[in-house]
């Protein structure tokens, strides 16, 4: 499993494929932070701000899709314990 | 357990070198839709039991 970062920039669009990828093993701790995030109501104009470092104001549809498509992201990942069984897949 | 906060990413400090079981956990207990099937699931089995469905959509399992 490559390494986790804490704070990675993100893509403009999360990945869509149907297996676990390298960008999802470096962003796990993104998906967290999303999920904990919607989890407590949190606005996601600030989410996208805070994690995903873009700024709604400037680029509200760019702060948009990729705040959308990394929550859907993050909940696939966490599903059927994809998590688990792509460790050490790659 | 750690307090996570996701505004601080220094508060995810402890899964940079943590077990992927450890990091699947947590990923798994942020998720809104998880803990409500959860709930969902607790409150119709007062015994206990998890439904396979249950099993199968979060890929874990309970040890009796």
């Amino acid at each position: 499993m490559t390494k986790p970062q804490l704070d990675p920039d993100v893509a403009d669009v999360a990945p869509n494929e149907l297996a676990l990828t390298a960008y999802d093993e470096q962003h796990v701790v993104t998906y967290i932070r999303l999920l904990q995030a919607e989890g407590q109501g949190a606005d996601w104009r600030e989410v996208a701000r805070i994690v995903l470092h873009i700024d709604p104001e400037r680029e509200p549809d760019r702060a948009l899709n990729a705040y959308q498509s990394h929550l859907a992201r993050a909940k696939w990942v966490t599903e059927q314990g994809r998590l688990l069984r792509g460790a050490g897949s790659k | 357990m750690p307090e996570f906060d996701w505004r601080s990413p220094d508060s995810f400090k402890s899964l940079e070198n943590a077990e992927i079981t450890h990091i699947a956990w947590e990923g798994l207990r942020m998720n809104v839709d998880y803990q409500r099937d959860y709930e969902a699931m607790i409150a119709n089995s007062p015994d206990g039991e998890v439904s396979e469905e249950f099993r199968r959509r979060w890929g874990i399992c309970f040890r009796p």
